[in-house]
């Protein structure tokens, strides 16, 4: 019939415009790499970086201490890594902070505004400053990580808990978060103040979200568990669309509403974990990231998460790049950034929201 | 007959005079002669290069380890005794070692092993590509000065640094790249443009563990680190930095004549701090940075600032039996601002406290209003500030000097502030290749300067 | 008993318990007084105390010493303990009804990131709103001002939209991750040393309280405490329910407002002489809360009294327990932070409405 003919070009065009965002996305993402290895401390012109990594890729090797050699080490082992990992944690925590605002039904929750940020970060704190950890004994393997997951899982429990007794209302979950926050905060720097100046320093620079630590080896770990993760979201998506109706709607759908949010929270802090691990704690790409594509694509869980995941590697590559832009000798970290970035954009998003929706 | 014999015997007595007057001529002169070349001076120290290869512990590397090294191998001498015999560090003492020592003699280029040291992680060992033509450093001022009394300056080629140091001190290195703002990291991109510029091989950072923690990276990027401890007190320590970067550089006359010279001053006043009877020995802290909110930094412990006041004969009151942990939380020292009240308990209370700053002392253009307050006002309630033995001191010297004027101030009658005055100007004289005169500055401030100074400026 | 006298003995027994309350107070007060660095024995300072009274001049530099410490340093700082402590506990009372939500404390204005933006910017740029030749002065005056900035940027706001409870919360909190952007952000250009100083004073202490600020503080209290009194039964009206307001005559969103300021002021005092002291505001209400009820008559005075004797408990337990580097912070969100926690997994969510 005509009508559902009509309706049908109109879904799929519908459709395709999700897709073409993912897909531009996509494509920006993978430019934007080749693109952000020209910033940083040293001079090199485009067309030089591009010629080392096509013969470092086909397995050139220079002789140690000549120019290329050198130049080979800035590109390949500190820039391309640190590039790459921007796309993984931007993509994995806007990711978190898609589902996050799903699971509760609350625009405002992601990893940093629930307190799961610092929680993972007090775990770190532990494994580096009392050595304490559960699995393996260093921080580049799963013993940090582990850490980190047990400290997130804590904040978590609560704001499911907290959100249950005393309503879901997106004012409570934040102030329960800043609470929390707070909480682990005073912890961290109550273990900063028994270690020596060395590990405090350390500690503190770690804690505002930098990538200037990041090699080859902190690579396989996150890629990894995010990767794992966000396909397996993107999996369970059709049940967090369910979710988004209501509890009481979900349950009449067969769904197990507790056992789901359950699971994904759990998910979600293994992902933030393995994280904030290796570059500390970065705000706002969970919160604003999937406002932003919510509004150009709408609520559907089966695109948000894609979209979700390029556009925030993007965009914390980008800022990333901006920090390395405006100190070259490495002094600003990625981090304040973004937070310089997000949270004008998170007054606004609630300044401009009508009243109903809190 | 009697006459005859006496003339005889005399003549008898004067020939074997004569004999044994040339013979030991002929001797003495072949044991001058013998003595390792003619060029070959003997320097007064202690301290030793700590470099594999110098197997016999002193202060070079030189013929006399080759026969250590071929000692150990004949059974003759034991290698857990002589464990820098081992020159390639290939766990065994054998004719490897012995080709590495003769190419460092015959100065050829090769790579040698150093031992580096850490303040908390203990000593490990490098390699680094020898001899070292170019390097970046990590730029404390006790650094610099180390640099410049090492005489290496030319060779540094980028610095970093979070306070400006004193230019009128270090003019070379008004001129030298900064890499960082921090003093405890480069960024290896940051630093890429300096280390293809000038074919750096190196980077000589300090023993602080945090310092260059990316140590590995630039292991990997081919460059070697270095670590000194640029502000230890003790002579012999002090005289192996020196000869470290002289050996690595190539600067060892310079190196080892300084050396000698710091090793003779701190005896000397050594010596006469034994002098001293210990019911007349002062109690003293020291501080080194303004008060902030938090307050004024009093090192204790393992610190050098204490170790300064303490070569100068002074006793520091935060002993060891003292939990300082308890008092602040830090192993290293506490804060100390003018609300509290732990530093006025008898069992603490210092006769003196001297504050160490860095300041432009040399270009004797010190605000002294200004830096007492920022420095000691938080003591104004303690005893020692009522007896006016507060006192406010240059934190630039070379750390000889600052014990020199440490001890000047403690026991005025030991150690006159004309005697440090003139040591000040000695060591810049002698050894130093700007032409600074500390001639005329003052580099210490004490509660009448500042009274004055107040009375000045109102 | 009839109903009525219930109601009177009931009443009767709150005031009781404020008053036990206050008593206790008082001696951990006294108390605290003799537990510093410097180990002075209660008996000691009693001694001295009576001395000085008596104006009993000093003999040698150790009775000098004790002296000053106990009359200058730690009787202000008592006493000004409990008047800070004092005032966070009726403002997050007041707080939390108006608000009409659990979570608020007196920072929920974003008072703690604007301070705390002052004193960056005065202690990396030495930028101050008044010239003024004493640093600790202009530090404090910096804080003040910048700390009132967010509560007036709610304000402005709120000339464009209606602000209901949450939206004022929301708009605070988003209001202090902004500042604390800047605020970050500036720290990167700063020396080491202006970092431990901003950082100390985050966290908070109640080291810097002397003679001269305990008056304000003493006067910013009783400002708030006569205000909360005197509107006690607007505020509970507003802790119900906007209709039920405006219902009775009073238009909900400027009460609010007003309330807002009072609070933000007084907080901003407190603020500006000790850092930012978390948690005080926010659990004080709630134990309040527990023995007396929701009335704010009573709720207000009981917070004041909860919060005073709050703070002064943390303050003497971080000076005699722990090492000096530990401010009083840290122990309030140790101690405060799982309270809170637990009162919370035991509300029911009835109590607080929409």
């Amino acid at each position: 019939m005509e009508t559902r003919e009509a309706l049908k070009e109109e879904y799929k065009s519908y459709i395709g415009r999700k897709i073409i965002f993912i897909a531009v996305c996509g494509a920006l993402a993978v430019l934007l790499i080749g693109a952000s290895v020209y910033f940083g401390g040293s001079d090199l012109s485009l067309a030089h970086i591009y010629d080392l990594l096509w013969k470092h890729i086909t397995g050139t090797v220079y002789e140690v201490g000549t120019d290329d050699f050198h130049d080979d080490y800035v590109v390949w082992e500190l820039r391309l890594p640190r590039a790459i990992f921007a796309i993984i944690a931007g993509a994995g925590l806007a990711v978190c902070g898609a589902v996050m605002q799903s699971v509760m039904k609350n625009p405002l929750a992601d990893p940093y505004t629930t307190g799961i940020s610092s929680g993972a970060c007090f775990g770190m704190a532990v494994a580096m400053i009392l050595g304490i950890t559960i699995a393996g004994n260093s921080i580049t393997d799963m013993g940090g990580i582990m850490n980190a997951f047990l400290f997130a899982v804590l904040p978590m429990l609560f704001i499911i808990v907290i959100s249950k007794r005393v309503g879901s209302m997106p004012a409570t979950l934040i102030l329960a978060g800043v609470a929390i926050t707070y909480i682990f905060n005073s912890l961290t720097t109550l273990l900063m103040m028994m270690s020596d100046d060395s590990t405090m320093a350390m500690v503190y620079r770690w804690q505002v979200g930098s990538l200037s630590n990041v090699l080859w080896d902190s690579i396989p770990l996150p890629f990894f568990i995010n990767f794992v993760g966000i396909i397996v979201l993107l999996l369970l998506s059709r049940k967090l669309n369910i979710l988004a109706l209501g509890d009481e709607s979900a349950k009449s759908l067969g769904l197990d509403t507790e056992m789901m949010r359950v699971i994904c929270l759990f998910i979600i802090s293994f992902m933030i974990a393995s994280i904030v691990c290796f570059c500390g704690i970065i705000g706002f790409i969970g919160l604003v990231i999937p406002h932003i594509v919510r509004a150009i694509i709408d609520s559907d869980n089966h695109f948000v998460i894609p979209a979700s995941a390029a556009l925030g590697g993007i965009v914390l590559l980008t800022a990333d790049v901006i920090a390395r832009y405006l100190s070259p000798l490495d002094a600003i970290p990625a981090g304040v950034i973004m937070s310089f970035i997000g949270a004008p954009i998170f007054l606004l998003i609630i300044v401009m929201k009508k009243r109903e929706v809190w | 007959m009697a006459n005859e014999v006496i003339v005889m015997n005399t003549k008898v007595i004067a020939l074997v005079v004569v004999v044994i007057v040339v013979a030991a001529g002929a001797v003495g002169a072949a044991a001058l002669l013998n003595n390792k070349g003619s060029n070959e001076k003997y320097y007064a120290i202690d301290g030793a290069l700590n470099v594999y290869g110098n197997a016999d512990g002193d202060y070079k590397i030189d013929g006399n380890d080759l026969s250590v090294i071929q000692d150990v191998i004949d059974g003759k001498k034991r290698f857990a005794h002589y464990p820098l015999a081992d020159a390639n560090l290939d766990g065994k003492v054998d004719s490897a070692d012995k080709d590495l020592v003769n190419k460092i003699i015959n100065k050829e280029s090769c790579t040698i092993n150093i031992i580096n040291q850490k303040k908390t992680a203990g000593n490990y060992n490098s390699s680094v590509k020898w001899p070292v033509k170019s390097a970046i450093a990590t730029g404390s001022s006790n650094n610099l000065l180390l640099f410049t009394f090492a005489g290496i300056n030319e060779y540094v080629h980028g610095i970093c640094y979070s306070t400006t140091p004193d230019w009128v001190l270090f003019p070379y290195y008004k001129d030298v790249t900064k890499l960082a703002n921090s003093s405890t990291a480069i960024s290896i991109d940051a630093a890429n443009d300096t280390i293809k510029e000038y074919n750096v091989t190196a980077l000589i950072s300090d023993y602080t563990d945090s310092t260059i923690s990316n140590e590995s990276e630039y292991n990997k990027n081919g460059i070697d680190v270095i670590r000194v401890s640029a502000a230890v007190t003790d002579p012999d320590k002090y005289a192996s930095q020196l000869l470290m970067l002289g050996f690595l550089f190539g600067t060892e006359t310079k190196a080892l004549e300084f050396a000698e010279w710091n090793t003779k001053v701190l005896k000397e006043i050594g010596d006469k701090v034994a002098t001293i009877a210990d019911a007349n020995k002062k109690t003293v802290v020291t501080s080194n940075s303004a008060a902030s909110t938090k307050g004024v930094w009093l090192s204790a412990g393992v610190s050098d600032y204490r170790a300064v006041m303490e070569q100068a004969g002074g006793v520091y009151a935060i002993g060891d039996d003292y939990d300082i942990y308890a008092v602040s939380g830090y192993t290293s020292g506490a804060y100390f601002k003018k609300g509290d009240t732990w530093l006025y308990q008898p069992d603490v209370n210092p006769d003196y406290i001297i504050s160490m700053r860095v300041s432009t002392w040399y270009s004797g253009t010190v605000d002294v209003k200004d830096l007492w307050e920022k420095s000691v006002s938080a003591f104004d309630e303690s005893e020692a500030y009522t007896n006016k033995h507060v006192y406010v001191m240059t934190g630039d010297a070379p750390i000889t000097i600052r014990i020199a004027y440490a001890a000047a101030i403690l026991y005025p009658d030991v150690f006159t502030m004309d005697w440090a005055n003139g040591l000040n100007k000695e060591v810049f004289e002698k050894f130093y290749p700007a032409d600074i005169n500390p001639e005329g500055k003052s580099f210490v401030i004490s509660y009448d300067d500042y009274t004055a100074a107040k009375a000045a400026a109102a | 008993m009839t109903q009525k006298q219930e109601y009177y003995r009931k009443n009767r027994l709150k005031i009781v318990g404020i008053l036990i309350l206050l008593v206790v107070t008082a001696i951990i007060g006294i108390y605290s007084i003799s537990v510093t660095q410097y180990h002075i024995s209660f008996g000691k300072a009693i001694d001295i105390i009576i001395n000085h009274i008596n104006n009993v001049e000093p003999t040698n530099y150790t009775e000098w010493i004790e002296d000053k410490i106990v009359c200058e340093k730690l009787a202000p700082r008592g006493i000004g303990g409990i008047a800070v402590g004092a005032i966070l506990g009726v403002c997050g009372a007041i707080m939390q009804s108006t608000i009409r939500n659990p979570l608020a404390d007196p920072y929920t204005t974003g008072i703690s990131s604007g301070a705390l933006l002052g004193v960056t910017l005065f202690t990396i740029f030495g930028i101050t709103v008044i010239p003024v030749n004493d640093t600790d002065l202009g530090l404090i005056i910096t804080a003040f001002v910048f700390a009132l900035i967010p509560c007036f940027i709610i304000l402005g706001l709120s000339i464009f939209k209606t602000i209901t409870s949450n939206t004022m919360i929301l708009i605070g909190i988003a209001v202090m991750y902004v500042f604390n952007a800047i605020s970050t952000l500036f720290r990167y250009t700063a020396t080491d040393e202006d970092v431990a100083t901003i950082y100390s004073w985050a966290v908070g202490s109640l080291g810097m309280v002397d003679w001269s600020s305990v008056p304000i503080l003493l006067v910013a209290f009783v400002i708030i405490f006569i205000f909360g009194m005197g509107y006690s039964r607007t505020i509970n009206i507003l802790s119900a329910d906007d209709r039920l307001c405006k219902s009775l005559g009073i238009n909900p969103s400027k009460a609010r407002i007003l309330c807002l300021i009072l609070v933000a002021v007084a907080t901003a005092t407190a603020v500006c002489f000790v850092g930012t002291i978390g948690f005080v505001g926010l659990v004080a209400p709630h134990i309040a809360r527990m023995f007396v009820g929701s009335d704010n008559k009573y709720l207000i005075p009981a917070s004041a009294v909860v919060g005073g004797c709050i703070l002064i408990a943390a303050d003497t337990y971080a000076r005699v327990a722990t090492f000096t580097g530990l401010p009083v912070g840290v122990i309030t969100s140790l101690i405060g932070g799982p309270i809170f926690l637990i009162i919370l997994l035991r509300q029911r969510k009835s109590a607080w409405g929409s």
